[in-house]
């Protein structure tokens, strides 16, 4: 990888990348308040979580970074709107997708001809990473640690989880970005699963919280 | 492998619907169907084996005609027995499509995946213009009164509701509970059933869906406690899941039949008729 590449895609896998995603907890927050979640849970259920809803994430990373044709893009979006069904984090994925779709234009000066409709961020996430030249599964390792950053630092703020706890946890976590990434890999859009339903309830039960921190 | 199939078609005729079965190979078996009070035709569907075996191939294939009205059930739990180490997964193929503005209640009892059962359930619903479903399902962890709590070997389930042609809900869950711990806060929780209500319909306002979830995200809020939750959410079109996951399975037909009820009356402009008189 060249030098200017791989700064890009820090540039890109930065967690602080101005599309919004600070303002949501996918989850998470409802975990915390309905269902116990604790800072001693936190590395067993983000393992977890890699296993499959962040196995489901980088299969469409890879997907985004692969597609050839407007209606193949469209099946694709298609396709992971009826695979999220909780409104909020459906909703949170396209609109973290449509700032990256600004963004890319704006700041990185890439003109593409998905920017226009609705994209989920992993897609959009992995098409970005193609037409900045990266390699395949950096921009899914990239993507895969930007998104557990956002969870994390989300921990941060819904728990007693400070700065070292969360950058332990973090680097603990690497390993298991890993063998999600070559999970992923071997697996099509059409075949992923996700069986973390508790995750999903959350999440549906989220616009129902007395206090809530996030949007989703 | 056994690969037994009913095939039910329901058409409109003057003053209800009727049921046309072209196939039944047993172990299935619908006797006839009856109007119910609402005007739909209801059916109850049998399986005279008592059960689903390993290997067993079962398909199930409705097709509704337009504005044609059914409500389907079962007579019992479906039991998914434990197989013989040689066996196939034991596989039920759920084929549906509901033609413009025909309606389809689809109301089964629970399924029980016994110790070292392998099941897998593939549906695929097609909803034309108008049409509506109500379509629960409610997964046991096991025979919970035989000490067995996901003692199961696997169990996947593989649906997928199409509305005009486009994926609007696509749910691929598999479940080793030999393999995977399922109490993780991430997957089960405390909680040991999973149920799952689609109420969709095609071609509907976005607006209708948002007033729904509101309105069942309250029935949510009221029927959830210690030992259930339930949540409410509309899909990215036509569409709206209420899911439920609960310590224990006392209250989740009645919990059902509130969120049947307050959807029905939302969407259809009357109050469901239950198979049963009791909920």
């Amino acid at each position: 990888m060249s030098a200017v590449r791989f700064l890009q895609l820090l540039h890109l896998a930065d967690s602080a990348l101005p599309v919004g995603a600070a303002a949501h907890s996918f989850g998470l927050e409802g975990l915390v308040a309905e269902n116990g979640l604790e800072v001693a849970d936190l590395f067993a259920f983000f393992q977890e979580y890699l296993e499959e809803a962040g196995r489901l994430e980088a299969v469409f990373v890879y997907a985004g970074y692969d597609v050839s044709s407007p209606g193949e893009w469209q099946r694709l979006n298609e396709r992971m709107s009826a695979m999220k069904p909780a409104r909020e984090t459906r909703e949170a994925s396209l609109r973290l997708g449509k700032r990256l779709a600004g963004l890319a234009a704006e700041a990185f000066a890439i003109s593409s001809q998905y920017s226009d409709g609705p994209a989920h961020y992993p897609l959009l996430f992995g098409h970005v990473g193609h037409c900045l030249g990266s390699a395949r599964d950096e921009v899914v390792a990239a993507y895969l640690h930007q998104s557990l950053s956002g969870l994390v630092s989300a921990c941060q703020r819904l728990l007693p989880l400070g700065q070292s706890g969360a950058a332990t946890l973090l680097w603990r976590l690497k390993p298991v970005m890993l063998e999600t990434l070559a999970a992923a890999r071997q697996i099509e859009v059409e075949d992923v699963c996700l069986s973390q339903p508790l995750l999903d309830l959350a999440s549906s039960r989220h616009p129902g919280l007395h206090t809530r921190l996030f949007i989703s | 492998m056994m690969h037994a199939q009913l095939h039910l078609a329901f058409s409109a005729v003057a003053g209800g619907t009727q049921l046309h079965c072209s196939r039944q190979d047993p172990p299935w078996k619908v006797v006839r169907a009856f109007p119910n009070q609402a005007g739909e035709s209801l059916v109850h569907l049998n399986n005279i084996s008592g059960g689903v075996f390993g290997g067993d191939h079962l398909s199930l294939h409705l097709e509704l005609g337009p504005d044609a009205a059914a409500q389907i059930t079962t007579t019992g739990s479906t039991r998914v027995y434990r197989p013989r180490e040689e066996a196939a997964d034991a596989l039920l193929v759920n084929e549906i499509h509901l033609d413009e503005g025909a309606l389809l209640e689809y109301l089964p009892d629970s399924v029980i995946p016994f110790r070292d059962a392998r099941f897998e359930q593939r549906t695929n619903i097609h909803l034309e213009p108008g049409a509506t479903l109500f379509w629960w399902e409610i997964i046991a962890p096991g025979r919970l009164a035989s000490g067995e709590s996901f003692a199961y070997a696997s169990m996947r389930i593989n649906t997928c509701i199409c509305s005009r042609g486009r994926p609007i809900y696509i749910d691929r869950m598999s479940l080793s509970p030999q393999q995977t711990k399922l109490s993780s806060i991430a997957r089960f929780g405390k909680y040991r059933y999973l149920t799952s209500f689609m109420i969709c319909r095609s071609s509907e306002d976005a607006n209708t869906w948002i007033a729904l979830e509101q309105m069942l995200r309250e029935i949510s809020l009221e029927r959830s406690n210690a030992n259930t939750l339930w949540g409410a959410t509309a899909l990215t079109a036509d569409g709206l899941l209420v899911r439920g996951l609960s310590a224990s399975a006392l209250s989740i037909m009645e919990d059902l039949f509130c969120f049947w009820t307050s959807a029905k009356s939302h969407l259809c402009g009357r109050v469901p008729s239950p198979p049963r008189r009791t909920y």
